[in-house]
């Protein structure tokens, strides 16, 4: 009914309310609104009055109002009736909005192909009303002046909730449901104009091309992907090289030890090979990473064994051993740091040239009495330097050849906060080595660091120059975050994450604590929020190369690929 | 047989609201009533029986009475859908108090098709109007915080840009 009808002006003008009334009213029987088969006698007994039209309104079981919402059917007056009152935003929320969403969805694919071809990301398998908002977002994160709304094409259905099997063909992240051919997505890594996806099933890589349409130019996004056992299930990624010779190393499923190289121009985009296999390892791999002069791959274990690969050769080199498990490994040309982040915390430095372990520390040592838990280690500028965040309120620079700490960076207690308990240091995932690696992201010329702590993101300066030691800014509200930071230094992404977020990809399949979580992308000089996509759980894995964030769901196994374009 | 039918619409029922009024209708009208069909199923003696129909006031259930009864008609004369169309927004053109007592009616006399037909009527004077505007026309209190209020507004982003 619009505004312009007759029948809602007969609602809202109380003369013809009074005409209605007249009509309707049982002893004013000539105005009754009369049909052929009505007879023009009521046959009632009695004559009634009905209410005053001021009478105040009864109230509604919400079992009605839910009947009477769920004639609205479109999307703009959905939106407005989920404003009006929270029981109203629930009942349409749960009930109402994803189909609508959904049709929106669906029309919108088939308004322009042109417009459509903007939308630089790949899919993001969520509610609809989610993906639409997403989308959205998204596509103001790419061109925040863009005043057209625009939409990412979702691919066809068939009735069974699958795509059909012609949109599967296409190669382009429009048309295909990954998720139905590859399964969940794990993990994800981020390059210069690329980003890959490793699946349960699979890997993928998802391009920007620049289209010229018309003499306008435009990016869209491209796929390649393969479902192949070899590389199936992959559950830990590193990067070992940057474009122009990109290479990953992988962990996939079957314990096998891949290193993978991306080519986004030729026509297989991507390559690997089969570096080591520890399927018949006694205990899980928990980290691995590569050295800073790629020639290293070393591979942390739950049983504190710490292999160290020659990439070239596809031979061992060392099996090193430390007294805790190898949550985090990392590598230097010279040196190799293996790290327990729990309690007692353990670290060993070895030799990388002939295995033999210089070091070994634990929370007793001189000099480490504050270090209860490690969140991240980095490789500083120089080869001797490691740079160990606690998770709290210590950024320590340690030179592993002399074994001592070079300085020391304390967060201001008022940017620290109490821990309350197991549970929200469990999400905070200070101490976890699944997440270790994303908890600190250094700048290029390794001078700042991304830290990131249960409430804030702070960003510190790691500098030899004492003075400067204290000097942190906050990025406030990134809680609990994942942390990454562009390649020019001045975007920093964070995303909220939590210590089950990966573990319920493996053990539960949904164990993701964090309320509407988000992606959030930050300007690194002014501490500003640039922008913010809601994730449909908790974020898992987080990579940032130029302006490609790569993000995983883990507990539901969703990827999101954004191609920023201004970031 | 050719009497058999006229016998059953001879039966006629007596319908009490809630103030004491009685409305005298004939059994097929009011076995379109599902509240007074199931109170009948278990009963052999039902000419002239009375039945109090709860929380009904007069004037209410003589709009019902009165639904009920076109719509009898208008299956056995099979009227055409447009003039049914046209009956029916003529009768829901009341103010909204007898509207909503109307839903409330419908609801615990399980009339199905008045039940539809209000919350219809209802749901059509929501469309194409603001928040503000929806709250002011069935007086409902706002009861989002402003942080909730922004959180669904940043939602519905893509939604708000059209209007």
């Amino acid at each position: 009914m619009s505004r312009n009808n007759p029948d809602d002006a007969a609602l809202a003008t109380p003369c013809l309310h009074k005409r209605a009334l007249s009509r309707m009213r049982p002893s004013s029987h000539s105005d009754q609104p009369q049909s052929p088969t009505t007879s023009p006698n009521p046959v009632t007994t009695a004559s009634t009055t009905l209410p005053h039209p001021n009478t105040p309104l009864p109230s509604l079981p919400i079992q009605v109002w839910a009947h009477i919402l769920s004639y609205l059917t479109s999307p703009n007056h959905l939106c407005s009736a989920s404003l009006t009152t929270t029981h109203w935003y629930n009942e349409i929320i749960s009930n109402h909005f994803d189909r609508v969403w959904r049709t929106v969805w669906d029309q919108h694919a088939t308004i322009s192909s042109n417009a459509l071809l903007k939308i630089p990301w790949a899919r993001l398998p969520s509610n609809w009303r989610h993906q639409v908002s997403a989308s959205y977002n998204l596509e103001r994160l790419s061109s925040p002046q863009s005043s057209a709304r625009t939409l990412y094409i979702p691919p066809r259905y068939q009735r069974d909730g699958t795509v059909l099997p012609s949109d599967r063909l296409h190669c382009t992240p429009c048309n295909v449901d990954l998720e139905d051919v590859l399964g969940k997505a794990l993990v994800a890594h981020a390059f210069a104009s690329c980003a890959f996806v490793a699946f349960e099933h699979g890997i993928a890589l998802v391009r920007r091309r620049t289209l010229s349409l018309r003499n306008n130019r435009q990016s869209c996004p491209s796929l390649y992907y393969e479902r192949n056992s070899f590389v199936s299930g992959i559950s830990i990624l590193s990067l070992r090289a940057m474009p122009p010779n990109a290479s990953l190393l992988a962990l996939s499923g079957n314990g096998t030890l891949l290193c993978i190289t991306v080519n986004p121009d030729k026509h297989r985009a991507i390559s690997w090979r089969i570096l080591d296999s520890f399927a018949s390892e006694n205990g899980a791999v928990l980290n691995v990473c590569a050295s800073a002069d790629n020639k290293y791959a070393v591979v942390g274990f739950l049983s504190g064994i710490v292999r160290v690969v020659d990439i070239a050769k596809g031979t061992r080199k060392h099996t090193l051993c430390m007294r805790e498990g190898a949550d985090i490994v990392v590598a230097s040309r010279k040196w190799v740091v293996g790290s327990s982040s729990f309690q007692p915390i353990a670290l060993s430095v070895w030799r990388i040239s002939d295995g033999t372990c210089v070091h070994s520390f634990t929370h007793e040592s001189p000099g480490w009495r504050n270090i209860i838990t490690i969140a991240a280690i980095e490789p500083g500028n120089s080869d001797d330097h490691f740079i160990i965040w606690n998770g709290r309120d210590k950024l320590s620079v340690l030179d592993v050849e002399r074994g001592t700490f070079l300085f020391s960076t304390d967060i201001k207690p008022r940017f620290r906060r109490q821990l309350r308990s197991a549970v929200e240091e469990a999400e905070h995932g200070a101490g976890s080595a699944q997440l270790g690696t994303c908890k600190m992201a250094l700048s290029g010329d390794k001078r700042f660091a991304a830290l990131a702590t249960s409430n804030r993101v702070l960003i510190v300066r790691v500098a030899s120059c004492l003075g400067d030691s204290t000097m942190h800014k906050q990025l406030d509200g990134a809680r609990r975050a994942l942390v990454a930071m562009s390649t020019d230094d001045r975007v920093v992404v964070t995303a909220e994450g939590n210590a089950f977020g990966r573990l319920g990809v493996q053990v539960s399949g949904k164990a993701s604590l964090a309320e509407s979580p988000r992606l959030q992308v930050w300007n690194a000089e002014t501490q500003t929020l640039r922008s913010e996509i809601r994730l449909p759980s908790a974020a898992s894995s987080l990579s940032v190369c130029a302006d490609v964030i790569t993000v995983i769901c883990g507990s539901i196994g969703q990827a999101l690929v954004v191609f920023a374009g201004k970031l | 047989m050719a009497d058999v039918p006229n016998q059953i619409n001879n039966i006629t029922l007596k319908l009490k609201s809630k103030d004491g009024e009685i409305f005298e209708v004939e059994k097929p009208v009011a076995m379109q009533i599902n509240f007074v069909k199931g109170m009948l199923e278990d009963v052999d003696e039902i000419d002239g029986m009375e039945i109090p129909m709860g929380e009904v006031e007069a004037a209410i259930l003589a709009k019902v009475v009165e639904y009920c009864k076109f719509h009898y008609q208008q299956e056995l004369n099979q009227t055409n859908a447009d003039e049914v169309d046209r009956w029916e927004r003529a009768f829901v053109q009341v103010d909204k108090s007898t509207l909503f007592q109307l839903i409330l009616a419908a609801n615990f006399l399980d009339v199905q098709s008045l039940l539809d037909l209000t919350c219809k009527t209802v749901a059509d004077m929501i469309k194409g109007k603001t928040p503000e505007q929806i709250r002011a026309e069935f007086d409902i209190d706002n009861d989002f915080t402003p942080e909730q209020l922004e959180e669904v507004r940043r939602d519905n982003a893509w939604c708000a840009e059209d209007r």
